[in-house]
């Protein structure tokens, strides 16, 4: 289906709090000295399912609970951010956003059609009433069956555009340069056969430059070369920037890193550019799975074993099983090895990609960690069965608890405001956390030694090599090995380091690509050694279920080392990234279990050791 | 409602809604008396009489309506259907009233619920609050919007439990840096700046936890000093200037003033409307057995 918006119809009025001059600079090289948090991916009551299931908040609330306000959850709690974050992108689905406020409101336009109707008055009924017209909806959805007036142009945009109107209006009263900074931003639910091709779209502009636009959404085409193509020409018409970031390839089937485009033909050089022009992160981590990799494909990995599991049964609804020989396009780390391959093969790697994680939480509440998560979505706010929920469909089963509590996005740059945020995005100067706040550099080099490894890294970090997301340009002196700087803090509230590590990816001559985890460094290195199989004596655990609690009298507060590629041959092109792992720590539904003194669920995963992805530095020999 | 709030756009919005017309009586006389504290007097307007009177305004809204989803005028004959069906809906509504179908349907009393929810907000969401009353409640809630505290200042960090400690030099290495050493040469490597500019009290928070604020909020400005506990372990501090100025400008805060205002003025009227409505009535809630 084709929508043609008009958009020269939308004269926006809106009061644009205009970022003032002295936060409007480009960011140099170098001068990214402050890490900043946030979350970029969270739906409010403006995204059809969110309101379906419940979500009464809309971005309003959603930016006061973020800065750190108290605010009333959909269910009515209390609810306030453990730590205030300093930037957030609300995201809702573009696909009829609005539409579902505007079922629920009774908007007249919609109650000519029957089944509007009935869902709209299912809504209004008891909770069972209301989930059931959840269901319908989103399957009517997946099936591409909505009901015409849903479908209607002529209706969606009228709805689309005020809601989006509104949603900008409210990002820049909000948005307090070097405080909050709110991003603006929406989701592409592209989502063929169930199969997940979601992108979160983000932009470095303000709403006079974005009210110039309705969203993209995956009802005028499933293709992400069209998103592309209209994201091109956002930025020719307005002068402003934009990028997209893919997630849960997990839930992909293998389609979201796959070696063929959206049509099935193998990619072509000219996709693989325009991809990586456009999609310079991946969202690695959220509540619905971590897409880091998997023990099917990393299977020397020993810490392969994280958030993976209920998520790895199916595609995103369930609505067809996976099969092993999709992984290999559902996660990062065999994607960035793809990358390799790909560029080997024709010339340009499609799967350049920097890390983030974000929520993707559909109540308005960005609440990662294990401490304080408040909920995917309103119904599993907290209480003291939503660990134990089950859904179930053709023999696939995905439980409450295996819920992750959702990443955060932690940005290198020297200000927070929208321009030196998105910079140090394109720049993939960024990192993912599973919700911890630990501090983490990352520096490659040729030249570093031990002596460099003494105050603020950064410094030397800067001036002699290339930060996280960077290039190795080829070491011109000698044919040494390159070099790498690690440097990682504990969250102060938060559980002591176990390790860092270095994962490697890289291609053989014959085009193979292959990948290694090194141990770099660890806490209490006196005690804990490497046997005769690499393996490194387990950092122990501190954790009391009874109690939800754990100790920090395991684990290092701080961990630093130069580290030089052991294995490094000059001809192969390779990537670097780094791997934080906390001590283990108790998960959300182990605190749950204390808090409301029920009993976990058997075979509920109530531990595990918390985790930051670096974005790679990457390595391309002279061609 | 106060002679400070404009309301541009209350009536054009609801009227928007055909079926809301009949609620247009009741809920000006919530607006008007709920919010003014007096709805005792009130009574929901019977619809006793079988009159049906259809105006040409009606009429031509009806017509409006139908061109807006269809894309076209409608026909003659179209209308004459718009308003047949327009009288059937009413006869059918009034009989339901009568018969009070209305009273044990939970979708009719939670579309009501929310209707009188929706004029008790409707009108703030677009009000332009006057400067005055932005002003007047920017001084009652002065102290919300005082700067920030901010801190400059240099670090030396000297690691934390399970790595490396070197506190034991500490000594060693204030002598050094009163001498006026470098301070991003010295201590343990770590991740973070050895100087920070106007760092603010929740960025030193999130770095160095709550322990780290408190230390740098006591300790001496213009000198080294340490070893000093954080949330990350043991640091030298070099505190510059703290800046805690206690005066609040309107100015600079006028946009965050005005969504305060809004989003906590709509809560406070939602409930005073409903404890107005709430008090004309007497409840009995039976004890359970």
């Amino acid at each position: 289906m084709v929508i043609r918006w008009k958009i020269s119809t939308f004269a926006l009025t809106l009061a644009i709090g205009a970022a003032s001059a002295a936060f409007a600079n480009e960011t140099t090289p170098g001068d990214a000295t402050r890490v900043f948090w946030g979350n970029t991916h969270l739906h409010t009551k403006n995204s059809g399912d969110a309101i379906l299931f419940g979500a009464r908040l809309g971005p309003e609330e959603a930016f006061r609970f973020a800065r750190g306000d108290l605010v009333k959850s959909s269910t009515g709690q209390d609810a306030q951010i453990d730590r205030p974050l300093d930037f957030l992108v609300v995201s809702d689905h573009a696909e009829g956003i609005g539409t579902g406020r505007e079922l629920l409101a009774g908007n007249p336009l919609y109650m000519a059609d029957p089944t509007l109707k009935r869902w709209h008055d299912m809504m209004l009924g008891t909770p069972e009433e209301a989930h059931q017209a959840a269901r319908e909806l989103i399957s009517a959805f997946a099936q591409e069956r909505l009901p015409a007036a849903m479908n209607d142009p002529k209706v969606a945009t009228q709805i689309i555009a005020s809601v989006w109107q509104e949603y900008l209006a409210t990002a820049e009263s909000y948005n307090q340069p070097g405080k909050f900074t709110t991003l603006l931003g929406y989701e592409y639910t592209s989502t063929p056969k169930g199969n997940n091709l979601h992108r979160i779209v983000i932009f470095r502009d303000g709403a006079a430059r974005v009210g110039k636009i309705l969203p993209f959404s995956s009802l005028q085409s499933q293709d992400p070369e069209k998103l592309w193509a209209f994201l091109s020409n956002y930025e020719d018409k307005t002068g402003g920037k934009v990028l997209a970031i893919p997630h849960n390839g997990d839930l992909s089937n293998g389609l979201m890193y796959s070696l063929n485009d959206f049509e099935g033909r193998p990619m072509t050089a000219d996709y693989a550019r325009r991809r990586a022009r456009w999609e310079p992160l991946t969202e690695v981590t959220q509540i619905k799975g971590d897409s880091e990799t998997h023990p099917y494909l990393s299977p020397k990995d020993e810490f392969n074993d994280f958030g993976h599991q209920g998520w790895d049964q199916g595609n995103l609804d369930l609505s067809s099983p996976k099969k092993l020989d999709m992984l290999a396009g559902d996660y990062v780390r065999s994607a960035l090895k793809r990358g390799l391959s790909l560029e080997k093969a024709i010339g340009t790697n499609p799967f350049k990609l920097g890390m983030i994680g974000a929520t993707d939480a559909h109540n308005a509440l960005s609440s990662a960690g294990e401490r304080s998560f408040f909920g995917e979505e309103a119904g599993s706010e907290p209480g003291p069965v939503r660990a134990m929920s089950v859904e179930e469909r053709g023999g696939m089963i995905r439980y409450g608890w295996q819920r992750l509590s959702g990443g955060y996005t932690a940005v290198w740059a020297h200000e927070n405001t929208r321009e030196a945020l998105f910079d140090a995005m394109l720049r993939k100067e960024v990192y993912a956390t599973t919700g911890t706040r630990l501090t983490l550099r990352f520096f490659g080099g040729w030249d570093f030694s031990a002596g460099d490894l003494r105050g603020d890294i950064a410094t030397v970090g800067y001036a002699r090599g290339v930060p996280m997301g960077g290039d190795l340009k080829e070491n011109r002196k000698n044919d040494g090995a390159p070099t790498f700087i690690l440097s990682a803090l504990k969250d102060p509230v938060g559980g002591n380091l176990d390790r860092l590590q270095v994962v490697k990816g890289w291609v053989d001559a014959k085009g193979d690509a292959h990948e290694k985890v090194f141990d770099v460094a660890w806490s209490n290195p006196a005690k804990r050694h490497k046997d005769r199989n690499g393996k490194l004596t387990p950092v122990g655990d501190t954790v009391d279920l009874t109690k939800a609690t754990f100790e920090n009298t395991i684990g290092a507060a701080q961990l630093s080392k130069i580290w030089t590629d052991p294995e490094f041959d000059p001809a192969q092109p390779a990537f670097y990234y780094v791997r934080a792992l906390e001590i283990p720590t108790p998960r959300w539904p182990a605190y749950d279990a204390v808090r409301f003194g029920v009993k976990p669920m058997n075979g509920a995963k109530l531990k595990d050791q918390q985790r930051a992805y670096s974005s790679p530095i990457w390595y391309e020999p002279r061609t | 409602m106060g002679g400070n709030v404009r309301q541009p756009g209350l009536v054009r919005q609801i009227i928007g809604e055909p079926f809301v017309h009949f609620l247009a009586l009741g809920a000006a006389i919530f607006v008007w008396h709920g919010l003014a504290g007096d709805l005792r007097s009130a009574s929901p307007s019977p619809i006793a009489d079988r009159k049906i009177t259809i105006t040409s305004d009606q009429i031509r809204q009806l017509a409006t309506q139908w061109a807006t989803a269809w894309d076209r005028e409608p026909s003659a004959d179209e209308i004459d259907g718009l308003v047949r069906d327009f009288i059937r809906e009413e006869v059918y509504y009034r009989e339901a009233l009568r018969l009070g179908l209305d009273r044990d349907d939970l979708v009719v009393r939670r579309r009501l619920r929310s209707k009188m929810e929706f004029l008790a907000s409707a009108e703030l969401e677009n009000a332009r609050p006057d400067e005055a009353v932005l002003r007047a409640w920017f001084e009652k809630n002065r102290d919300r919007y005082l700067p920030l505290t901010e801190l400059s200042f240099d670090q030396v960090y000297l690691g934390g439990p399970g790595g490396r400690d070197i506190s034991g030099n500490a000594n060693e290495l204030l002598g050094k840096l009163q001498a006026g050493a470098d301070p991003s040469t010295l201590g343990e490597p770590a991740p973070i700046p050895s100087s920070f500019e106007q760092a603010s009290a929740s960025e030193i928070v999130r770095m160095f936890g709550a322990d780290g604020l408190a230390a740098l909020l006591v300790a001496p400005l213009g000198r080294w000093t340490g070893p000093v506990k954080s949330g990350i372990g043991l640091h030298l501090f070099h505190v510059r200037r703290i800046t805690n100025d206690r005066q609040a400008s309107f100015d600079d805060h006028r946009q965050q003033v005005e969504n305060d205002w809004r989003a906590e003025t709509l809560a406070e009227r939602e409930e005073r409307g409903y404890q107005s409505l709430l008090s004309a009535y007497s409840i009995h809630i039976e004890r359970l057995k």
